[in-house]
């Protein structure tokens, strides 16, 4: 699940290395062990008896359809997700760079990484959001101007590392 | 869902569908629940007191030779024609007394140590005075499940500078995924480290604990008021030391939506306009400003401003919060936190509920007048600098100019709280008032 509350069509999907284990290592968890999982809280909870009544039950079928709709979509990703060089330049910002800016009176350093990966709160800026999609190709010292028809600002690359 | 609901009697008894709680929180939750009806005769006689009018200036005269007549935590009195202040736990010593026994009652039965140990401080704090012990205990406590707030509330002390009527509960159970996103938004507005005008002035809390709550009770000043949000607490001093708390509660969201934000919402917008945004759109709207300025909050504290600013500070402070909290949500649009239907409905739940404030002035909520005056010069701003319009009784909206003027409103207001004069306040809240 990522962080983000809005959704966005298909494009390409971009995962760092790291990403990539990731992504590979919960989908093998997923499939191995909590698919048995949730198949042993259903069938401990149709013992409880009527399933109209049984909260237990909805539960765990609420979690077998969001665990399988999980599966789905990592199997997608992991489909058609192109791996970001380890190394890149650090003339200009790329999907994975990180980059410390100066916009409205505030400093913020984040890494942008692909959408599948992207979570603010850990300081990972989605390439396609305002901020990320503006910021890519822009070199160190320059200032670009990120915008959305309600919000403008102007910000300044300070560091690429 | 609210289950009692008293125009006369400061009670708001909400009946939430509350997460499934273990048998021994459900019997400290109970507990709790009576000590916070306890309070509502203590604030009902802080109220009868209130009546009396003594003249401020007196007051101050009294407090330059005993600072206790400014402190917000004494009664203010007349006996046989001489003025005295009466520190509240002393006063109301005897129906506090089984409001402590409550919560150690409920202290003694908790299988949360933590929180039994933050009780018994709680209980003992309304009886000795010594406030300060029980925001440590509350602030340094882990998030649980059950939160309490008790006792005299510090909030708006200087509108209440006379007359005074202090004394609050709230009683709640913590909504989990609300307080996950809560934190999110935290996390991520706070990240950006801000530039301070005078950095010497400004202090950072020692920690900021953000959690949603499902609202149980609100008793005394909550029940009046029915804050949505609450960041506590306000003295600088303490906030530095040990944080602060922001809080958000489900339900009196609930009924502001349904009493305020949507009935002026209908009456404002043209078709076309309302058309654009449900009921939920605005619900959540008008949760997440409450979030953001609760959050803002942490940013503008200013070691003098609430001196250097008198009695405006509480009217500057709360709108510098609101608008900075747009101002952030911004940020969170830029990163693909929320969409610009988020920010949108932000916005647009908050006029909403300033023109609410505007028009309901005259009537009984003298409690929200700082909010009051406040929306007036959000509003009286945002039509000075054309962002909003009116046509034929409907205002109409330009978000763009309405986020570029939140920005420029949000930067004067910061500039008074860091570094401005009684007059400088004066003249500003004058200007945008009228």
């Amino acid at each position: 699940m990522t962080n983000n509350d809005s959704s966005r069509n298909t494009k390409d999907v971009y995962l760092t290395s790291k990403g990539l284990l990731e992504s590979k290592e919960e989908l093998e968890y997923l499939k191995k062990t909590k698919r048995a999982q949730i198949a042993e809280k259903i069938h401990q909870a149709r013992e409880y008896g009527d399933l109209a009544e049984n909260s237990e039950y909805d539960t765990a079928m609420e979690d077998q359809a969001m665990m399988e709709s999980r599966i789905a979509q990592l199997e997608s990703i992991l489909k058609s997700a192109k791996v970001i060089a380890d190394k890149h330049t650090q003339d200009f910002v790329v999907i994975g760079s990180t980059v410390k800016i100066e916009m409205d009176d505030g400093i913020d350093e984040f890494t942008i990484v692909g959408r599948v990966e992207a979570d603010p709160s850990k300081k990972k800026i989605s390439n396609e959001s305002p901020l990320g999609s503006a910021l890519v190709g822009a070199k160190k010292g320059e200032e670009v101007e990120v915008a959305t028809p309600i919000v403008r600002y102007k910000c300044k690359v300070l560091e690429i590392k | 869902m609210m289950a009692k609901v008293s125009r006369d009697e400061p009670l708001l008894e909400f009946n939430p569908k509350l997460p499934k709680l273990s048998k021994n929180e459900q019997a400290v939750l109970k507990l709790l629940v009576e000590a916070g009806r306890l309070i509502v005769p203590i604030y009902l006689e802080q109220e009868k007191l209130a009546q009396v009018k003594i003249d401020k200036a007196e007051i101050e005269r009294s407090a330059k030779k005993d600072p206790s007549f400014s402190s917000p935590y004494t009664s203010v009195e007349r006996l046989n024609g001489k003025l005295v202040a009466i520190p509240y736990h002393i006063k109301y010593a005897a129906p506090l007394k089984p409001v402590a026994d409550k919560l150690n009652e409920a202290a003694n039965i908790s299988d949360n140590k933590e929180f039994g140990k933050a009780l018994k401080i709680q209980a003992k704090v309304l009886l000795d005075g010594n406030y300060e012990k029980a925001w440590e205990a509350w602030l340094k406590m882990k998030p649980n499940s059950l939160d309490i707030s008790i006792g005299p509330l510090h909030h708006l002390a200087n509108q209440f500078f006379f007359p005074k009527a202090a004394y609050h509960a709230w009683v709640g159970v913590m909504e989990k995924e609300g307080t996950i996103r809560f934190n999110n938004y935290k996390t991520v507005t706070l990240s950006a480290r801000r530039k301070t005008l005078t950095p010497k002035e400004r202090i950072d809390p020692a920690s900021i604990k953000a959690i949603v709550l499902d609202a149980v009770l609100f008793a005394g000043i909550m029940a009046r008021t029915k804050f949505v949000g609450l960041t506590l607490p306000i003295d600088v001093n303490v906030v530095e030391k040990y944080g602060v708390q922001a809080t958000l509660f489900n339900q009196p969201n609930d009924l502001r939506l349904k009493d305020q934000i949507l009935p002026t919402f209908n009456k404002i917008f043209s078709k076309g306009f309302k058309e654009g945004f449900s009921k939920e759109d605005l619900r959540r709207g008008y949760l997440r400003s409450a979030a953001l300025h609760d959050l803002a909050h942490s940013y503008l504290y200013y070691k003098n401003a609430a001196k250097n600013l008198g009695d405006d500070f509480y009217t500057v402070s709360e709108l510098a919060a609101t608008v900075l909290g747009l101002r952030l949500a911004g940020y969170l649009l830029l990163k693909d936190r929320i969409t610009e239907k988020m920010l949108e409905s932000m916005i647009v739940a908050f006029i909403s509920r300033s023109v609410y404030l505007m028009r309901e002035e005259d009537k009984d909520n003298k409690l929200m007048s700082n909010y009051t005056l406040g929306s007036r010069i959000f509003m009286n701003f945002m039509f000075e600098s054309g962002a909003l319009k009116e046509f034929k009784d409907l205002i109409i909206v330009n978000f763009t100019k309405v986020f570029v003027s939140i920005n420029d409103l949000s930067s004067m207001l910061e500039s008074l709280l860091a570094h401005g004069t009684k007059v400088d306040a004066g003249s500003f809240v004058k200007k945008y008032s009228q």
